[in-house]
């Protein structure tokens, strides 16, 4: 088992509708090392897309603690989680998550301008990353104007080139059809070799089998 | 967040709805140019009575009168009997002191020559004889009679104006100096007759002088109504010889309806004038005079009483302005709070990226100061350009006034100093803005607040 980067110790996730409450995480308790890929499936309303947002620092656990890296995430205030997810996560959305009226290159600029950059040498930057990725004569085209792997695409970017730790993707190839999806994956894939830790959403067996460990969810639970 | 990358995409967000951004800039633009006319026509116009109150009158001048009875009456208001405590006349014996008071620099007694006077100019040289009418003018003065033109060399023809307030001598208008056939040097002779006492209707002399021609000026226009034959040509002399004919010349008949105490005896002046040595030491002279008993007006009390009434004239109109703003403020904030809601799951977005809830904050509030910014702009730029169209119509209409006035032809210096200008006063054009992006943030600020405090989770899912 590599070093442990993220830690979750008896996470609880509860919502509510009305006086209805029911949990999305139930006292789940998991450790990822660094540079692994983990994939965690499980049917919908498991929990998956949940135990993700905890992780991203966009959601906070009802109960338990997260640390990653050291630090719990729960005893930063919202600026610390914001600057959390600004530095250490990239997060690639099933639904690609780009704003529409940017170009791509100025959505992978947006990444940048949020960390306090904004200048000609980081839209450079982004220009390079979208080359790299197969998108460098798409630069100024908007996400309208590309194919959903292409979005997909500019959208692995987009985590990417601010350098996070790690990478959380939720269902990343839902959206695709199988061929370009397979692309998305090796993709992913790749960034492993990269330092990265992984943590991917998926409801395909085959695109899970590419990672190192499968968590499997249930009811909100992990399946031992 | 750098502020220019909030800036940025403020501005970019703008651009995304033309047609609502418009709207709401239009909105703020309207409330706003309203109130920047105002403010500034009223700024405008004070600075512009300001200007031409001290362009005509020495600003370092203090008139001086008898003080209005207790039931506030001047000693004009001749019909009433009204008036109950003594009064203190202006004497020579008072204009002597108001000399000494501190500051002052000189005093003269002001006073009119009797109606029932009239003078007949001749030149012996000339062997010519001419009626018409004398003035005694104050060196001071000069600068009201300049008022139609730009400067003294332009008013004099020839010769020179009279350059001390004791001299001896006499300027005449030009139409009197042709129809004398006076040239400056020559001596002219003045014959004072008065009607009073003649019951053959005939007037008699009761002085001549003999005054050495210094200048020729030109025509002081003439209300228009008056016929060129009718005109009475002018000579202006020194209030030296203007005071001597005033000591000896009978007065008018009194009117028996008159007061007994408004009546002006031998010796006494209807007021007198005050020349303070700095126009800083004004207000203090004009309060020692007052403490003396005495009505003192100086520019200065005639502009605070048009200050006064400009300052509340633009109060109100504020206040009335305030309901466009209140109204365009609610405008603002319609757009911000369709905007936060057109944009909740861009907002889950940028948090996911990475954006605090200051960003998000800022990135509102700076947006809804765009639309002030912006507003402010466009309605200072329209309603300037009104404003200036506004005084170009108004000008069109004061020339043909006073045309209608001095006759065709008025000289352009008078035109000149009536015109209306309207100036864009910088500072306010500033501060308007400054005030349009302080209420646009205002009325962004829960817009804004709103938007920072959505859950990303939540704005993620929203469609």
């Amino acid at each position: 088992m590599p070093n442990p980067l993220i830690e979750l110790k008896n996470v609880t996730k509860t919502y509510h509708t009305g006086t209805v409450y029911y949990n999305a995480l139930d006292d789940i308790s998991v450790t990822i090392g660094e540079n692994e890929f983990v994939a965690v499936m499980g049917p919908s309303g498991s929990g998956k897309s949940t135990l993700l947002n905890i992780v991203a620092g966009i959601d906070r656990p009802t109960n338990g603690q997260i640390v990653v890296g050291g630090t719990a995430l729960s005893t930063l205030k919202s600026s610390g989680l914001a600057t959390y997810r600004k530095t250490q996560v990239g997060i690639i959305f099933q639904s690609f998550n780009l704003l529409n009226h940017f170009t791509a290159l100025e959505n992978v600029n947006l990444s940048l301008i949020l960390q306090g950059a904004d200048s000609n040498e980081h839209k450079e930057k982004a220009a390079e990353a979208l080359k790299w990725i197969g998108l460098g004569e798409r630069l100024n085209n908007k996400p309208t104007q590309l194919s959903g792997g292409e979005q997909q695409r500019v959208a692995i970017v987009r985590a990417l080139v601010k350098n996070p730790k790690i990478i959380l993707a939720d269902e990343p190839t839902g959206n695709l059809d199988s061929k370009t999806g397979q692309q998305i994956v090796e993709l992913i894939k790749s960034l492993k070799s990269q330092g990265k830790t992984i943590i991917l959403v998926t409801h395909n067996q085959e695109i899970a089998r590419a990672s190192d460990r499968i968590i499997q969810m249930k009811d909100g639970c992990i399946i031992p | 967040m750098k502020f220019v990358s909030i800036l940025k995409l403020s501005f970019t967000n703008l651009r995304r709805r033309k047609l609502r951004s418009f709207l709401t800039i239009l909105g703020v633009s309207i409330a706003i140019g309203m109130l920047f006319f105002l403010v500034n026509t009223a700024e405008s116009v004070k600075r512009q009575v300001n200007d031409f109150v001290f362009s005509l009158s020495d600003a370092t001048r203090i008139q001086v009168y008898e003080k209005p009875s207790d039931s506030g009456l001047l000693p004009t208001d001749v019909s009433t009997k009204a008036a109950t405590k003594a009064r203190k006349k202006i004497t020579d014996q008072v204009v002597a002191d108001l000399e000494k008071i501190n500051n002052v620099k000189s005093a003269y007694p002001q006073f009119f020559l009797p109606s029932n006077l009239t003078y007949t100019f001749s030149n012996p040289k000339e062997n010519t004889t001419v009626k018409a009418a004398l003035s005694g003018l104050l060196v001071e003065d000069l600068k009201e009679i300049q008022l139609f033109y730009k400067t003294s060399a332009e008013l004099v023809e020839d010769g020179r104006f009279l350059k001390s307030n004791s001299e001896k001598s006499i300027v005449l208008e030009k139409t009197l100096a042709q129809r004398l056939k006076a040239k400056v040097g020559d001596s002219i002779n003045i014959k004072v007759l008065s009607s009073v006492g003649q019951n053959s209707g005939v007037p008699k002399q009761i002085e001549e002088l003999n005054l050495a021609n210094i200048g020729i000026i030109k025509d002081i226009p003439q209300p228009s109504d008056i016929s060129v034959e009718e005109q009475i040509p002018h000579a202006f002399t020194s209030p030296t010889v203007s005071k001597h004919i005033y000591d000896i010349a009978p007065p008018d008949p009194v009117d028996p309806s008159f007061p007994d105490e408004f009546q002006l005896k031998k010796g006494e002046y209807d007021g007198a004038t005050v020349f303070v040595d700095n126009i800083k030491n004004v207000r203090a002279v004009e309060k020692e005079i007052k403490g003396r008993g005495f009505e003192a007006i100086s520019v200065f009390t005639e502009l605070d009483a048009v200050n006064k009434f400009i300052l509340i004239l633009q109060g109100v109109l504020t206040v009335f302005s305030l309901v466009g703003i209140l109204i365009a403020l609610i405008g603002i904030s319609n757009t911000m709070f369709m905007s936060v809601l057109e944009r909740t799951r861009e907002i889950g977005i940028l948090k996911a990226l990475g954006a605090c809830d200051t960003d998000i904050h800022r990135i509102f509030l700076t947006e809804s100061a765009a639309f002030g910014f912006l507003g402010a702009v466009l309605g200072i730029l329209v309603s300037s350009l009104f404003g200036f169209g506004l005084s170009i119509v108004a000008n069109f209409f004061v020339q043909s006034k006073i045309q209608q006035f001095v006759g065709e032809g008025a000289p352009e210096a008078i035109i000149d100093k009536i015109a209306v200008k309207y100036i864009v006063d910088p500072k306010i054009a500033l501060g308007t803005v400054l005030f349009a992006i302080i209420i646009a943030i205002i009325a962004g600020f829960l817009p804004a607040r709103q938007a920072s405090r959505l859950d990303p989770v939540q704005s993620l899912k929203y469609e």
